[in-house]
Order: structure tokens, then C-alpha cells, then sequence
């Protein structure tokens, strides 16, 4: 039995109140970018949503990954296998609203279909090992600075340099790997159609679905629910509506609510735009201080034809569509975070955390840039585009997730 | 069973996987322990230790004892006892 006890905090809620003005902040933000550009007001408030959701369910791609490995507990897992499930369903509708009959390997140029390969696979398993290591994976990162995680700061510093690595690195990998790398859409490149793609996708989600219970079977884990201190009472109408809000903005959400809720962000974010992805702003202005720093000269070779969060996405000016989609989610994190009391500065006592941050950062960060996005832009909204790349990072994660835990649990 | 033992391990400023790694690894490595009191202010704890605890056979109680902190209090079932 689980029992929980909240006291009630007595002190002036000023967290509760900050967080009322920044909510009211990101609408009228909105507002003032929707009269430049209609999507990327869209963008902001659906990042900001994401950033709110991620934070309310604790939602973490690392920890779904990780934890199957370290406790058999595939209670996230089952959360993003939702997302997917629901926002490749939507997907589909959009992609074939945009491009009815696609001809043998075409695709439309907003999905997330990366090139598949080498370059695919490095950049999985190197990711999976720097999410476990760091404690969270680049969306982790971006709604823990905004809870007051000093560690996740240094994180994101680590991104940055690896990023800026691969950048100055880009050429090898261009003309040695991703240049010569297929696209595969599994509707056009196979011919199958998107109704069968779609079964397909979802039959695997399915069969990884099986996988997890079979993971958390065998470990022995016990379902819980959990159970307060406080007595039935029969409320009255404005106590029910104050439940709601409190349930909405307040208390926590279940992982599955989580992923219900992403999944219906991410088909959003298609109908405005492109799927989602968090990376862009930092990988913009991860080229933009190599340019400056003389790392890089011009564009990298071969970014325009490329989707994801990198090429194609990237746009000029500051309030670009990369600016909304990444500092949207910090925004709306932390919202989420002051409403339900959560934000706290935060520092790790031993100082090998810090080491941990950072490398766990700088791998993140380059390969995110060598695979065109992280575990939301490379992964979740490239399996849901129905590109095979999705799959390929996805195993890859678990790839270096595993490698990851067994480096975690020696350093301790 | 030796009188009860209680133990209080101070996880604060941990971030995931930790808490519950060194959770566990005290409920694995201490086959006396009777109570375990956990503190930590990392959220996500909440919602992983109590199905490592229930599997180990430990009862669980949350208490919220600051903004974001929160003493987890971890009680071994005792055998015939059991709800």
C-alpha cells in the first residue's frame, strides 16, 4: 500500500502566483508573434503546452528507455508508446492530405523521414549512453532548468560544445555517411501504401508493448495505486471545479495522460508546421557561434535537404520557428512547475554529478547534430512520419541505454 | 527478527536514476532494515520507488515535508500481517 500525505503549505503561494502572470505571458506572447506569423504563434503556444506536459507527467524518454533496464519497470515506455500510437495515427491523415500518391521515394518534405544508416545508428546509441549518464535527454534537460536543476544547466552547456563538435566535424560525416544514406518512407519507398504502413507501425508498437510487459512480468513489479489520508466528502459545484483546475494545473499527471496529451500536441505542431522537435534553436545557434568562433565557413554542406531539426527547419531571424518550438517548452515547463509548487534550486552534492552532466551533455549534443534531432525530432516524430530512420534511432537508444546503465551503475 | 532498525538516507540533490538506485541497493544489501526513511527532492523518485519497495515487500508512505521535498517512509511488511 502507498499512502500520501501532502501537508498544506501555510506561506504565501508565490510560486502559484508567478506562474498565473507567465501563463497569461505565453498567451499574450502569442499574440504578438501571431502578428508576424500565424504558425509560429501556433508553434509557440503547442511547444509551450509540450514544455507543460512534459513537466506535470514527468514525462522523460531516458528514463523509458533506462529504467527497463535498471528496475524492469516500463511504466514511462508505456507513455511514449501512447504518444506515437496516437500521433502516428494523426500523421497519417496529414501526410496523405498532403501528398495523396506518393511516387516511389517521395515524401512530403515536412516529415521527419531522415536518411537511414550508419550515421543513424551512431547517433542512437551515443545519445542513448549521454541521456542515462546525464539524467534526462535534451527535452529533460530544457523542463529541468526550468524546475531549477543546476546539473541540467551543465548539461545544456555540454550540448552546446557537442554540438558545436559535430559541427566542425560535419564534413566527414556528410561526405563519408549521411550524403550516401537512403531516406525511406515506408508508404512510397516500399510501395505499401499509407494505410499499410500505418498498421505496421502500429503492430510494432504493439509488439514492443508485449515486450515491456514481458520485461516488468519477469522483474516482478507490482502494479500500485495510491491511496490519501483525506475522507470521502460530498463537495459542492465550486468545489469541483476547483478539483479540476487543481487536477489540471496542479497535481501531477499519470505517464499515460502524459502521452495521451504529447501525442495530441504533436499533430499540432504537424498541422501548423512540421512534427515536433527541440533541437533546432540549439543546433541554430550552435552553427552560428562556430561561424563566428571561424570554426565553419557558409552553410553545411547538404542542409537543405534535410528535414528534422536541423537544414530545411532552420529559418532566419530571431523569433524563428526553431525559437518558439525550443524556448516555447522551457516556457511552458516552467509554468507547470511554479503552479504545482515544484520549482526549486537544485544541486547535486557530490561533485562527479557535475562530470556526469556534462559529458552525459556534450554526447547529446553531438549526436543530436549527427542524427538531425534527439528523441523527439529524430525518434518520436520520425517514427510517427512513418520514416524507417524512427525505428532504427529507437533501437539504437536502447543500444546505448543499456551500454548507459552499466556505466552509471559502475561510477555509482 | 533483530530489533527494529531504522535508517534515513539523505538523497537530496540526486537526480534520476539515484534515488531509487541507492534505494534499492539499501533494501537489497541491509536484510535487516525494518524502516527506511528516503528524503529526496526529486519528483520523479515519487513515482518509482514504491513499486521497487512493494516488490521488495516494504510498505510505502509519502509525506511532503517542504516545497518539492519529501520523506518517503519505507516500513518491511511483516509476515501473516499482510493486507
Amino acid at each position: 500500500m502507498v499512502i500520501v500525505d501532502k501537508v498544506e503549505n501555510k506561506n504565501f503561494p508565490i510560486q502559484s502566483v508567478i506562474g498565473c502572470v507567465l501563463l497569461a505571458l505565453v498567451f499574450i506572447i502569442s499574440f504578438f508573434i501571431s502578428r508576424n506569423n500565424f504558425a509560429n504563434a501556433a508553434i509557440w503556444l503547442a511547444a509551450s503546452s509540450l514544455g507543460f506536459i512534459f513537466q506535470k507527467s514527468r514525462f522523460c524518454f531516458a528514463a523509458s528507455f533506462r529504467d527497463l533496464f535498471l528496475f524492469g519497470s516500463g511504466q514511462n515506455m508505456k507513455g511514449v508508446l501512447i504518444a506515437i500510437a496516437v500521433s502516428s495515427i494523426g500523421f497519417v491523415g496529414i501526410l496523405s492530405w498532403i501528398l495523396p500518391n506518393p511516387l516511389p521515394g517521395e515524401f512530403p518534405s515536412a516529415a521527419h523521414v531522415l536518411p537511414v544508416g550508419i550515421s543513424t545508428i551512431v547517433a542512437g546509441t551515443l545519445f542513448g549512453i549521454g541521456m542515462v549518464i546525464a539524467g534526462g535527454c535534451v527535452s529533460g534537460t530544457i523542463y529541468r532548468i526550468a524546475e531549477g536543476y543546476i546539473a541540467s544547466m551543465v548539461t545544456m552547456v555540454g550540448i552546446f560544445i557537442g554540438a558545436i563538435l559535430l559541427i566542425i566535424s560535419w564534413d566527414f560525416w556528410w561526405d563519408v555517411f549521411i550524403s550516401k544514406e537512403p531516406k525511406i518512407f515506408l508508404p512510397s519507398t516500399f510501395s505499401i501504401g499509407f494505410g499499410f504502413s500505418l498498421v505496421i507501425t502500429l503492430l510494432l508498437l504493439l509488439l514492443v508493448y508485449f515486450i515491456v510487459l514481458y520485461i516488468e512480468t519477469k522483474s516482478g513489479i507490482t502494479n500500485f495505486v495510491f491511496s490519501k489520508n483525506n475522507e470521502v466528502e460530498t463537495k459542492g459545484f465550486y468545489q469541483k471545479i476547483i478539483e479540476i483546475i487543481n487536477k489540471l494545473f496542479v497535481k501531477n499527471w499519470s505517464t499515460n495522460t502524459g502521452g495521451l496529451a504529447l501525442g495530441f500536441v504533436a499533430i499540432i505542431y504537424f498541422l501548423f508546421h512540421s512534427p515536433p522537435g527541440v533541437t533546432g534553436e540549439i543546433m541554430k545557434q550552435s552553427i552560428n557561434i562556430s561561424e563566428s568562433l571561424n570554426f565553419t565557413n557558409g552553410p553545411l554542406k547538404g542542409i537543405s535537404s534535410l528535414s528534422g531539426c536541423l537544414g530545411g527547419s532552420i529559418d532566419q531571424g530571431i523569433i524563428s520557428h526553431t525559437f518558439v518550438s525550443t524556448i516555447g517548452v522551457f516556457f511552458g515547463a516552467l509554468v507547470s512547475a511554479l503552479l504545482s509548487k515544484e520549482f526549486k534550486i537544485r544541486t547535486p552534492k557530490e561533485p562527479k554529478r557535475y562530470l556526469q552532466s556534462i559529458s552525459g551533455g556534450i554526447l547529446m549534443g553531438y549526436s543530436a547534430t549527427l542524427g538531425i534531432g534527439c528523441t523527439i525530432g529524430a525518434f518520436f516524430s520520425a517514427v510517427s512520419s512513418l520514416s524507417l530512420s524512427g525505428w532504427v534511432f529507437g533501437i539504437s537508444l536502447a543500444l546505448g541505454a543499456f551500454i548507459g546503465t552499466k556505466i552509471i551503475k559502475f561510477i555509482g | 527478527m533483530s530489533e527494529q532498525e531504522i535508517k534515513t538516507l539523505d538523497l537530496r540533490g540526486e537526480i534520476c536514476p539515484y534515488p531509487m538506485l541507492k534505494t534499492n541497493e539499501e533494501l537489497d544489501s541491509n536484510k535487516d532494515l525494518n524502516i527506511l526513511e528516503v528524503m529526496t527532492d526529486h519528483s520523479p523518485a515519487l513515482s518509482t520507488i514504491p513499486p521497487q519497495a512493494l516488490k521488495r515487500g516494504f510498505e510505502v508512505e509519502i509525506n511532503e515535508i517542504n516545497n518539492s521535498e519529501w520523506k518517503i517512509t519505507l516500513t518491511k511488511e511483516i509476515k501473516g500481517e499482510k493486507k
